[in-house]
Protein backbone atom coordinates (compact mmCIF):
# COMPACT_ATOMS: atom_id res chain seq x y z
CA UNK A 1 0.00 0.00 0.00
CA UNK A 2 1.07 3.42 -1.17
CA UNK A 3 2.03 6.08 1.98
CA UNK A 4 -1.18 8.21 0.34
CA UNK A 5 -3.34 5.37 0.32
CA UNK A 6 -2.58 4.34 3.80
CA UNK A 7 -2.73 8.09 5.27
CA UNK A 8 -6.54 8.43 3.46
CA UNK A 9 -8.13 5.15 4.54
CA UNK A 10 -6.40 5.46 7.74
CA UNK A 11 -5.07 8.90 9.24
CA UNK A 12 -8.03 9.34 10.76
CA UNK A 13 -8.36 6.50 13.52
CA UNK A 14 -4.47 7.19 13.70
CA UNK A 15 -5.24 10.82 15.25
CA UNK A 16 -8.47 9.84 17.03
CA UNK A 17 -5.89 7.27 19.22
CA UNK A 18 -3.32 9.87 19.58
CA UNK A 19 -6.05 12.53 20.55
CA UNK A 20 -6.43 9.90 23.39
CA UNK A 21 -3.00 8.83 23.89
CA UNK A 22 -1.81 12.41 24.31
CA UNK A 23 -5.24 13.89 26.09
CA UNK A 24 -4.98 16.72 23.40
CA UNK A 25 -6.86 17.36 20.25
CA UNK A 26 -3.61 19.18 19.17
CA UNK A 27 -0.81 17.62 20.71
CA UNK A 28 -2.50 14.02 19.30
CA UNK A 29 -2.54 15.74 15.62
CA UNK A 30 0.94 16.79 15.96
CA UNK A 31 2.21 13.54 16.96
CA UNK A 32 0.42 11.72 14.35
CA UNK A 33 2.26 13.90 11.85
CA UNK A 34 5.28 13.21 13.52
CA UNK A 35 5.21 9.33 13.51
CA UNK A 36 3.73 9.51 10.21
CA UNK A 37 7.14 11.75 8.98
CA UNK A 38 9.27 9.25 10.12
CA UNK A 39 7.01 6.20 8.98
CA UNK A 40 7.45 8.02 5.08
CA UNK A 41 11.04 7.98 5.47
CA UNK A 42 11.19 4.23 5.62
CA UNK A 43 7.93 3.44 4.20
CA UNK A 44 9.40 0.78 1.92
CA UNK A 45 10.07 -0.96 4.91
CA UNK A 46 7.44 -0.53 6.92
CA UNK A 47 5.27 -2.46 4.59
CA UNK A 48 6.83 -5.53 4.23
CA UNK A 49 4.05 -6.61 6.93
CA UNK A 50 0.89 -4.88 7.88
CA UNK A 51 1.43 -1.86 8.50
CA UNK A 52 -0.63 -1.34 11.19
CA UNK A 53 0.51 -2.24 14.08
CA UNK A 54 3.88 -0.74 13.52
CA UNK A 55 2.31 2.52 13.05
CA UNK A 56 -0.04 2.32 16.29
CA UNK A 57 3.11 1.19 18.19
CA UNK A 58 5.13 4.04 16.89
CA UNK A 59 2.56 6.38 18.14
CA UNK A 60 2.32 4.58 21.34
CA UNK A 61 5.52 4.83 21.88
CA UNK A 62 5.98 8.45 20.97
CA UNK A 63 3.22 9.28 22.88
CA UNK A 64 4.41 7.81 26.31
CA UNK A 65 7.55 9.37 25.54
CA UNK A 66 6.38 12.85 25.15
CA UNK A 67 4.34 11.98 28.10
CA UNK A 68 7.28 11.54 30.15
CA UNK A 69 9.29 14.23 29.02
CA UNK A 70 6.95 17.19 29.60
CA UNK A 71 5.64 15.11 33.39
CA UNK A 72 7.78 17.38 35.12
CA UNK A 73 6.63 20.54 33.41
CA UNK A 74 2.70 19.39 34.28
CA UNK A 75 0.64 18.37 37.76
CA UNK A 76 -0.54 15.37 38.32
CA UNK A 77 -4.39 15.42 39.23
CA UNK A 78 -3.54 13.15 42.37
CA UNK A 79 -6.90 14.18 43.60
CA UNK A 80 -9.23 15.86 41.08
CA UNK A 81 -11.27 18.61 42.63
CA UNK A 82 -15.09 19.11 41.27
CA UNK A 83 -15.96 20.63 38.40
CA UNK A 84 -17.40 23.76 38.35
CA UNK A 85 -21.24 23.68 36.99
CA UNK A 86 -21.33 20.57 37.03
CA UNK A 87 -24.88 20.10 37.93
CA UNK A 88 -26.11 22.51 35.93
CA UNK A 89 -24.46 20.40 32.58
CA UNK A 90 -26.28 17.35 30.88
CA UNK A 91 -25.57 14.22 33.48
CA UNK A 92 -24.27 12.17 30.98
CA UNK A 93 -21.96 15.20 29.32
CA UNK A 94 -21.03 15.46 32.41
CA UNK A 95 -20.20 12.25 32.87
CA UNK A 96 -17.76 12.03 30.20
CA UNK A 97 -16.15 14.99 31.07
CA UNK A 98 -15.01 14.08 34.54
CA UNK A 99 -14.20 10.36 33.24
CA UNK A 100 -11.86 11.80 30.38
CA UNK A 101 -10.10 14.50 32.88
CA UNK A 102 -9.62 11.28 35.12
CA UNK A 103 -8.49 9.06 32.46
CA UNK A 104 -6.04 12.15 31.50
CA UNK A 105 -4.59 12.10 34.74
CA UNK A 106 -3.70 8.36 34.68
CA UNK A 107 0.21 7.45 34.14
CA UNK A 108 0.87 7.02 30.81
CA UNK A 109 1.52 3.37 30.43
CA UNK A 110 -1.95 3.18 32.41
CA UNK A 111 -3.85 5.02 30.04
CA UNK A 112 -2.18 3.92 27.09
CA UNK A 113 -3.72 0.17 28.04
CA UNK A 114 -7.17 1.38 28.94
CA UNK A 115 -7.46 3.28 25.58
CA UNK A 116 -6.21 0.58 23.29
CA UNK A 117 -8.48 -1.78 25.29
CA UNK A 118 -11.84 0.45 25.52
CA UNK A 119 -11.27 2.94 22.61
CA UNK A 120 -8.97 0.42 20.02
CA UNK A 121 -10.74 -2.68 21.56
CA UNK A 122 -7.76 -4.72 21.30
CA UNK A 123 -7.64 -7.92 23.61
CA UNK A 124 -4.46 -7.80 26.26
CA UNK A 125 -2.34 -9.80 23.72
CA UNK A 126 -2.31 -7.20 21.20
CA UNK A 127 -1.89 -4.45 23.93
CA UNK A 128 0.96 -6.11 25.54
CA UNK A 129 2.79 -6.21 21.98
CA UNK A 130 2.09 -2.61 21.66
CA UNK A 131 3.31 -1.97 24.94
CA UNK A 132 6.11 -4.29 24.83
CA UNK A 133 5.14 -5.85 27.98
CA UNK A 134 3.23 -9.31 29.08
CA UNK A 135 -0.26 -10.12 29.37
CA UNK A 136 0.12 -9.88 33.03
CA UNK A 137 1.45 -6.70 33.11
CA UNK A 138 -1.85 -5.05 30.85
CA UNK A 139 -4.41 -7.00 32.39
CA UNK A 140 -2.51 -5.28 36.32
CA UNK A 141 -2.37 -1.79 34.62
CA UNK A 142 -5.61 -1.95 33.41
CA UNK A 143 -7.28 -2.98 37.11
CA UNK A 144 -5.42 -0.42 38.61
CA UNK A 145 -6.47 2.52 36.29
CA UNK A 146 -10.28 0.64 36.62
CA UNK A 147 -9.65 0.89 40.43
CA UNK A 148 -8.00 4.43 40.16
CA UNK A 149 -10.77 5.56 38.16
CA UNK A 150 -13.85 4.22 40.15
CA UNK A 151 -12.61 5.63 43.26
CA UNK A 152 -12.25 9.28 42.12
CA UNK A 153 -15.33 8.92 40.26
CA UNK A 154 -17.12 7.52 43.27
CA UNK A 155 -15.13 10.88 45.06
CA UNK A 156 -16.57 12.75 42.46
CA UNK A 157 -20.16 11.51 42.83
CA UNK A 158 -20.45 12.36 46.66
CA UNK A 159 -18.86 15.60 46.02
CA UNK A 160 -21.07 16.75 42.97
CA UNK A 161 -23.87 15.12 43.96
CA UNK A 162 -26.12 15.03 40.66
CA UNK A 163 -23.98 13.33 38.34
CA UNK A 164 -25.62 10.27 38.87
CA UNK A 165 -23.20 7.56 38.57
CA UNK A 166 -23.61 4.02 39.07
CA UNK A 167 -20.92 2.13 38.26
CA UNK A 168 -21.81 -1.16 39.23
CA UNK A 169 -24.57 -1.14 36.17
CA UNK A 170 -25.54 1.83 34.50
CA UNK A 171 -26.92 5.12 35.48
CA UNK A 172 -29.41 5.54 38.47
CA UNK B 1 -19.97 -4.85 30.44
CA UNK B 2 -20.14 -3.15 33.50
CA UNK B 3 -20.87 0.71 34.41
CA UNK B 4 -17.68 1.76 34.69
CA UNK B 5 -16.58 0.08 31.61
CA UNK B 6 -19.26 1.81 29.61
CA UNK B 7 -18.57 5.00 30.80
CA UNK B 8 -14.75 4.75 29.97
CA UNK B 9 -15.63 3.82 26.36
CA UNK B 10 -18.13 6.38 25.95
CA UNK B 11 -15.74 9.02 27.28
CA UNK B 12 -13.20 8.10 25.05
CA UNK B 13 -15.30 7.74 21.94
CA UNK B 14 -16.78 11.29 22.80
CA UNK B 15 -12.97 12.68 23.20
CA UNK B 16 -11.45 11.38 20.01
CA UNK B 17 -14.42 11.99 17.63
CA UNK B 18 -13.98 14.96 16.18
CA UNK B 19 -13.39 15.68 12.36
CA UNK B 20 -10.06 15.22 11.01
CA UNK B 21 -8.79 16.62 7.74
CA UNK B 22 -7.39 14.16 6.09
CA UNK B 23 -5.84 16.08 3.36
CA UNK B 24 -3.66 18.61 5.51
CA UNK B 25 -2.32 15.71 7.64
CA UNK B 26 -1.22 13.96 4.16
CA UNK B 27 0.71 16.94 3.51
CA UNK B 28 1.76 17.85 6.93
CA UNK B 29 3.28 14.06 7.34
CA UNK B 30 4.67 14.04 3.49
CA UNK B 31 6.41 17.54 4.25
CA UNK B 32 7.48 15.98 7.19
CA UNK B 33 8.79 12.86 6.10
CA UNK B 34 10.50 14.98 3.54
CA UNK B 35 12.54 17.30 6.00
CA UNK B 36 13.12 14.26 8.12
CA UNK B 37 14.85 12.31 5.32
CA UNK B 38 16.90 15.78 4.37
CA UNK B 39 17.86 15.68 8.36
CA UNK B 40 18.69 12.03 7.97
CA UNK B 41 21.28 12.54 5.30
CA UNK B 42 22.70 15.63 6.74
CA UNK B 43 23.74 13.76 9.87
CA UNK B 44 24.95 10.68 8.00
CA UNK B 45 27.10 12.73 6.00
CA UNK B 46 28.16 14.90 8.65
CA UNK B 47 29.63 11.65 10.37
CA UNK B 48 30.98 10.55 7.79
CA UNK B 49 32.67 13.25 7.04
CA UNK B 50 34.18 13.91 10.68
CA UNK B 51 35.53 9.97 10.46
CA UNK B 52 36.88 10.75 7.23
CA UNK B 53 38.52 14.39 8.38
CA UNK B 54 40.20 12.46 11.71
CA UNK B 55 41.52 9.47 9.95
CA UNK B 56 41.63 9.97 5.92
CA UNK B 57 44.45 11.72 3.93
CA UNK B 58 44.14 14.03 0.89
CA UNK B 59 45.05 12.06 -2.12
CA UNK B 60 43.73 13.58 -5.45
CA UNK B 61 40.45 11.76 -7.16
CA UNK B 62 42.25 9.50 -9.53
CA UNK B 63 41.81 10.61 -13.49
CA UNK B 64 40.68 6.49 -14.02
CA UNK B 65 37.79 8.17 -13.18
CA UNK B 66 37.53 10.24 -15.75
CA UNK B 67 34.33 9.14 -17.50
CA UNK B 68 34.41 7.98 -21.35
CA UNK B 69 29.93 7.60 -22.51
CA UNK B 70 29.18 5.19 -24.24
CA UNK B 71 26.34 7.62 -26.26
CA UNK B 72 29.57 9.85 -27.47
CA UNK B 73 28.52 12.84 -25.31
CA UNK B 74 31.69 14.54 -24.10
CA UNK B 75 32.55 13.53 -20.45
CA UNK B 76 32.67 15.96 -17.91
CA UNK B 77 35.66 17.98 -16.71
CA UNK B 78 37.43 15.75 -14.10
CA UNK B 79 37.08 16.50 -10.43
CA UNK B 80 39.28 19.62 -10.00
CA UNK B 81 40.66 19.20 -5.98
CA UNK B 82 42.90 21.90 -4.38
CA UNK B 83 46.34 20.73 -3.31
CA UNK B 84 46.29 17.67 -0.67
CA UNK B 85 47.12 19.06 2.82
CA UNK B 86 49.65 17.62 4.84
CA UNK B 87 48.20 13.88 5.61
CA UNK B 88 47.64 13.92 9.04
CA UNK B 89 47.95 11.64 11.76
CA UNK B 90 45.55 8.75 11.83
CA UNK B 91 44.46 9.09 14.96
CA UNK B 92 44.49 12.88 15.36
CA UNK B 93 41.67 15.08 16.43
CA UNK B 94 42.99 18.00 14.92
CA UNK B 95 43.20 17.01 11.30
CA UNK B 96 42.31 19.41 8.93
CA UNK B 97 39.21 19.22 6.77
CA UNK B 98 39.66 17.47 3.29
CA UNK B 99 39.66 20.01 0.57
CA UNK B 100 36.69 21.50 -0.92
CA UNK B 101 35.53 20.21 -4.56
CA UNK B 102 35.14 22.77 -7.11
CA UNK B 103 33.34 20.74 -9.62
CA UNK B 104 31.53 17.39 -9.75
CA UNK B 105 33.07 14.35 -8.53
CA UNK B 106 32.91 11.71 -11.04
CA UNK B 107 31.28 8.06 -11.26
CA UNK B 108 32.59 5.52 -12.79
CA UNK B 109 30.96 5.54 -16.26
CA UNK B 110 28.53 2.67 -17.36
CA UNK B 111 29.04 1.28 -20.59
CA UNK B 112 25.90 0.07 -22.92
CA UNK B 113 22.55 1.56 -21.21
CA UNK B 114 20.86 4.27 -22.94
CA UNK B 115 21.01 7.62 -21.39
CA UNK B 116 17.85 8.89 -19.37
CA UNK B 117 17.48 11.43 -22.48
CA UNK B 118 16.77 8.74 -24.73
CA UNK B 119 14.80 6.37 -22.37
CA UNK B 120 13.22 7.67 -19.69
CA UNK B 121 12.49 4.17 -18.37
CA UNK B 122 16.23 4.18 -17.42
CA UNK B 123 15.75 6.37 -14.17
CA UNK B 124 14.86 4.06 -11.54
CA UNK B 125 17.45 1.38 -12.22
CA UNK B 126 19.28 -0.08 -9.35
CA UNK B 127 23.29 0.41 -10.05
CA UNK B 128 23.24 3.16 -12.45
CA UNK B 129 23.01 6.84 -11.94
CA UNK B 130 21.87 9.58 -14.73
CA UNK B 131 21.80 12.62 -13.27
CA UNK B 132 24.89 14.85 -13.13
CA UNK B 133 26.13 18.15 -13.17
CA UNK B 134 28.19 20.35 -15.29
CA UNK B 135 29.62 22.19 -12.43
CA UNK B 136 28.94 22.56 -9.14
CA UNK B 137 27.23 25.62 -7.74
CA UNK B 138 29.78 26.19 -4.86
CA UNK B 139 32.70 24.58 -3.39
CA UNK B 140 31.21 21.31 -1.71
CA UNK B 141 32.80 19.64 1.16
CA UNK B 142 30.57 16.67 0.43
CA UNK B 143 28.88 15.64 -2.73
CA UNK B 144 26.70 12.75 -3.08
CA UNK B 145 24.85 10.72 -5.43
CA UNK B 146 21.80 8.23 -4.57
CA UNK B 147 19.48 6.17 -7.14
CA UNK B 148 16.40 3.77 -6.13
CA UNK B 149 13.48 2.68 -7.61
CA UNK B 150 11.91 6.39 -6.56
CA UNK B 151 14.39 8.19 -8.85
CA UNK B 152 17.88 9.42 -8.32
CA UNK B 153 19.37 12.82 -6.75
CA UNK B 154 22.75 14.19 -6.26
CA UNK B 155 23.02 16.72 -2.73
CA UNK B 156 25.64 18.93 -2.05
CA UNK B 157 27.02 20.59 0.76
CA UNK B 158 29.27 23.00 1.04
CA UNK B 159 28.34 26.64 2.90
CA UNK B 160 25.06 25.53 1.93
CA UNK B 161 23.03 22.63 0.58
CA UNK B 162 21.32 21.82 -2.81
CA UNK B 163 19.40 18.91 -3.98
CA UNK B 164 18.80 18.00 -7.51
CA UNK B 165 16.27 15.31 -8.28
CA UNK B 166 15.55 13.42 -11.36
CA UNK B 167 12.22 10.80 -11.26
CA UNK B 168 9.41 9.65 -13.19
CA UNK B 169 6.90 11.56 -10.62
CA UNK B 170 7.05 14.14 -8.04
CA UNK B 171 5.90 12.51 -5.28
CA UNK B 172 9.07 12.47 -3.34
CA UNK B 173 9.98 15.99 -4.21
CA UNK B 174 10.32 18.65 -1.55
CA UNK B 175 6.84 20.65 -1.84
CA UNK B 176 6.58 24.34 -4.14
CA UNK B 177 6.29 26.24 -0.90
CA UNK B 178 5.41 29.76 -0.82
CA UNK B 179 5.15 32.43 -3.81
CA UNK B 180 5.04 30.45 -7.48
CA UNK B 181 5.93 31.85 -10.66
CA UNK B 182 6.40 30.14 -14.15
CA UNK B 183 10.02 30.17 -15.68
CA UNK B 184 11.96 28.55 -18.44
CA UNK B 185 14.93 26.18 -17.85
CA UNK B 186 16.38 25.29 -21.39
CA UNK B 187 12.98 25.79 -23.35
CA UNK B 188 10.99 24.15 -20.67
CA UNK B 189 8.86 25.55 -18.99
CA UNK B 190 8.87 25.10 -14.73
CA UNK B 191 8.07 26.22 -11.95
CA UNK B 192 9.67 28.38 -9.22
CA UNK B 193 8.76 28.83 -5.46
CA UNK B 194 10.27 30.78 -3.00
CA UNK B 195 9.69 30.50 0.62
CA UNK B 196 10.28 33.90 2.42
CA UNK B 197 10.47 32.65 5.69
CA UNK B 198 12.87 30.30 5.14
CA UNK B 199 14.49 31.32 2.07
CA UNK B 200 14.40 27.68 0.62
CA UNK B 201 13.56 28.18 -3.53
CA UNK B 202 12.67 25.20 -5.36
CA UNK B 203 12.78 25.19 -9.04
CA UNK B 204 10.58 22.53 -11.18
CA UNK B 205 10.34 21.59 -14.76
CA UNK B 206 9.59 18.83 -16.74
CA UNK B 207 11.94 17.31 -20.04
CA UNK B 208 10.06 16.57 -22.81
CA UNK B 209 10.44 13.17 -22.59
CA UNK B 210 7.99 13.36 -19.15
CA UNK B 211 11.22 13.09 -16.49
CA UNK B 212 10.80 15.53 -13.94
CA UNK B 213 14.01 17.82 -12.54
CA UNK B 214 14.07 19.83 -9.38
CA UNK B 215 16.66 22.22 -7.66
CA UNK B 216 15.99 22.65 -4.20
CA UNK B 217 18.18 24.76 -1.86
CA UNK B 218 19.08 28.20 -0.34
CA UNK B 219 18.78 29.85 -3.51
CA UNK B 220 16.66 32.73 -5.13
CA UNK B 221 15.58 32.97 -8.83
CA UNK B 222 18.56 33.19 -10.66
CA UNK B 223 20.85 30.93 -8.43
CA UNK B 224 18.18 28.21 -8.98
CA UNK B 225 18.26 28.75 -12.89
CA UNK B 226 22.31 28.85 -13.21
CA UNK B 227 21.98 25.25 -11.24
CA UNK B 228 19.28 24.02 -13.44
CA UNK B 229 21.36 25.03 -16.25
CA UNK B 230 24.04 22.64 -15.23
CA UNK B 231 22.01 19.44 -14.75
CA UNK B 232 22.34 17.22 -17.55
CA UNK B 233 20.67 13.61 -18.08
CA UNK B 234 22.72 12.94 -21.45
CA UNK B 235 24.82 10.73 -19.71
CA UNK B 236 25.28 7.03 -17.60
CA UNK B 237 27.37 6.34 -14.76
CA UNK B 238 27.64 3.41 -12.35
CA UNK B 239 26.90 3.40 -8.81
CA UNK B 240 29.20 0.91 -7.80
CA UNK B 241 30.41 -0.54 -4.33
CA UNK B 242 33.67 -2.35 -3.07
CA UNK B 243 32.77 -6.02 -2.49
CA UNK B 244 30.56 -8.54 -4.08
CA UNK B 245 27.57 -10.94 -2.89
CA UNK B 246 28.06 -14.14 -4.26
CA UNK B 247 25.30 -16.11 -1.85
CA UNK B 248 22.25 -14.34 -1.68
CA UNK B 249 19.18 -15.84 -0.57
CA UNK B 250 16.61 -16.33 -3.79
CA UNK B 251 14.45 -13.35 -4.49
CA UNK B 252 16.91 -10.76 -3.45
CA UNK B 253 16.72 -7.40 -5.15
CA UNK B 254 18.99 -4.34 -5.33
CA UNK B 255 16.72 -1.58 -3.29
CA UNK B 256 18.89 1.73 -3.58
CA UNK B 257 22.84 2.40 -3.78
CA UNK B 258 24.82 6.00 -3.03
CA UNK B 259 27.76 7.28 -3.18
CA UNK B 260 29.32 10.02 -1.38
CA UNK B 261 32.05 11.70 -2.04
CA UNK B 262 34.30 14.10 0.21
CA UNK B 263 36.76 15.98 -1.87
CA UNK B 264 39.65 13.73 -0.90
CA UNK B 265 40.24 10.05 -2.03
CA UNK B 266 37.66 9.17 0.31
CA UNK B 267 34.24 8.27 -0.63
CA UNK B 268 31.39 5.91 1.27
CA UNK B 269 29.13 4.12 -0.39
CA UNK B 270 25.64 3.12 0.58
CA UNK B 271 23.52 0.22 -1.10
CA UNK B 272 20.56 -1.40 -0.12
CA UNK B 273 18.94 -4.97 -0.63
CA UNK B 274 15.34 -6.33 -0.28
CA UNK B 275 15.21 -9.87 0.48
CA UNK B 276 11.49 -11.08 0.36
CA UNK B 277 10.06 -8.57 3.44
CA UNK B 278 13.33 -7.31 4.79
CA UNK B 279 16.16 -5.30 4.35
CA UNK B 280 19.67 -5.38 4.89
CA UNK B 281 21.63 -2.19 3.95
CA UNK B 282 25.56 -2.17 3.51
CA UNK B 283 27.64 0.99 4.30
CA UNK B 284 31.32 1.11 3.43
CA UNK B 285 33.06 4.57 4.94
CA UNK B 286 36.34 4.98 6.52
CA UNK B 287 37.25 3.71 10.06
CA UNK B 288 38.98 0.82 11.64
CA UNK B 289 35.80 -0.95 12.78
CA UNK B 290 35.23 -1.84 16.20
CA UNK B 291 37.73 -2.60 18.58
CA UNK B 292 39.26 -6.49 18.44
CA UNK B 293 37.27 -6.19 22.17
CA UNK B 294 34.11 -4.88 21.43
CA UNK B 295 33.68 -7.33 18.80
CA UNK B 296 30.86 -10.78 19.59
CA UNK B 297 31.16 -12.90 16.78
CA UNK B 298 33.48 -13.78 13.78
CA UNK B 299 31.74 -13.83 10.54
CA UNK B 300 33.93 -15.31 7.49
CA UNK B 301 36.65 -14.91 9.47
CA UNK B 302 36.55 -11.45 10.75
CA UNK B 303 35.78 -10.20 14.06
CA UNK B 304 32.76 -8.41 13.97
CA UNK B 305 30.73 -6.60 16.36
CA UNK B 306 26.51 -7.36 15.82
CA UNK B 307 24.28 -6.06 18.02
CA UNK B 308 20.29 -6.62 17.95
CA UNK B 309 17.71 -3.87 19.49
CA UNK B 310 14.17 -2.86 18.79
CA UNK B 311 14.08 -0.11 16.29
CA UNK B 312 11.18 2.43 15.76
CA UNK B 313 8.09 0.70 16.39
CA UNK B 314 9.19 -1.83 18.05
CA UNK B 315 10.56 -4.27 15.54
CA UNK B 316 13.95 -5.43 15.81
CA UNK B 317 16.89 -4.14 13.85
CA UNK B 318 20.21 -6.05 13.55
CA UNK B 319 23.21 -4.20 13.19
CA UNK B 320 26.76 -5.41 12.27
CA UNK B 321 30.03 -3.79 12.01
CA UNK B 322 32.87 -5.22 10.51
CA UNK B 323 36.80 -3.79 10.10
CA UNK B 324 37.60 -4.80 6.76
CA UNK B 325 41.40 -3.62 6.75
CA UNK B 326 42.54 -0.61 5.16
CA UNK B 327 40.80 1.78 7.48
CA UNK B 328 37.55 0.60 5.94
CA UNK B 329 34.10 -0.36 8.20
CA UNK B 330 31.45 -1.79 6.28
CA UNK B 331 28.27 -1.96 8.28
CA UNK B 332 25.47 -3.95 7.80
CA UNK B 333 21.84 -2.91 9.06
CA UNK B 334 18.89 -5.41 8.69
CA UNK B 335 15.42 -4.19 8.68
CA UNK B 336 12.17 -5.88 8.68
CA UNK B 337 11.33 -9.70 8.63
CA UNK B 338 14.48 -11.01 8.55
CA UNK B 339 16.43 -14.07 9.39
CA UNK B 340 19.21 -13.29 11.56
CA UNK B 341 21.48 -16.39 10.65
CA UNK B 342 20.80 -15.38 6.59
CA UNK B 343 22.24 -11.80 7.33
CA UNK B 344 25.25 -13.23 9.07
CA UNK B 345 25.27 -15.32 6.67
CA UNK B 346 25.61 -12.35 3.93
CA UNK B 347 28.52 -10.89 6.18
CA UNK B 348 30.40 -14.63 6.28
CA UNK B 349 29.84 -15.07 2.33
CA UNK B 350 30.53 -11.20 1.51
CA UNK B 351 33.85 -10.97 -1.01
CA UNK B 352 35.77 -7.33 -0.02
CA UNK B 353 37.07 -5.61 -2.89
CA UNK B 354 38.34 -2.49 -1.51
CA UNK B 355 40.56 0.22 -3.14
CA UNK B 356 40.00 3.69 -4.24
CA UNK B 357 39.17 3.14 -7.90
CA UNK B 358 35.23 2.59 -8.08
CA UNK B 359 35.94 1.45 -11.64
CA UNK B 360 37.43 -1.29 -10.43
CA UNK B 361 34.25 -2.44 -8.80
CA UNK B 362 31.70 -4.62 -10.34
CA UNK B 363 28.70 -3.58 -12.29
CA UNK B 364 26.13 -5.31 -9.88
CA UNK B 365 27.52 -6.54 -6.76
CA UNK B 366 24.65 -9.32 -6.71
CA UNK B 367 25.34 -12.52 -8.83
CA UNK B 368 21.96 -12.03 -10.03
CA UNK B 369 21.09 -9.59 -13.05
Amino acid sequence: MEFDDYVRQRGAALVRLGRLLTGDRHQGEDLVQEVLARAFVRWDRITADPPEPYLRRMLVNAAISRWRLASNREVAVAEPQDVPGLRDLGAEAAERDATWRLIRALPPKQRAAVVLRYYEDLDDAAIAALLNCSRETVRSQVKRALDTLRTRLAKEESGAGSVGLTLNGGKS
Amino acid sequence: MTGLDRVVTEALARVADDDVHVERLLAAARAGGIRHRRRRRVAIVAGTAFSVAVAGTAIALTAALLPTTADGMPAAPPATIAAPSPAPSAKSTTAAAPPKMTAPPLLPPADGPPSALSDPAQVGRPWLVHLGMDALPFPASVVQYHTSADGEWVMIQGGSMLTVRLSRGTTDFEPLTGAQRSVVVNGRSGTFAHDSRSGDGTLRWRLANGLWLQVYGQLDEAAALAVANSVRVDRTYRCAVPFRLPSVPAGTKADSCGMTFFGGPSRSTATTIAIGASYVKFTTERGDGPATAAANETLGGRPARVLEHPGDGGRPILEIQIGMGGGTTLSMVAEGSYKGSAVRELAATLQWLGGDDPAAWPDNPLPNP
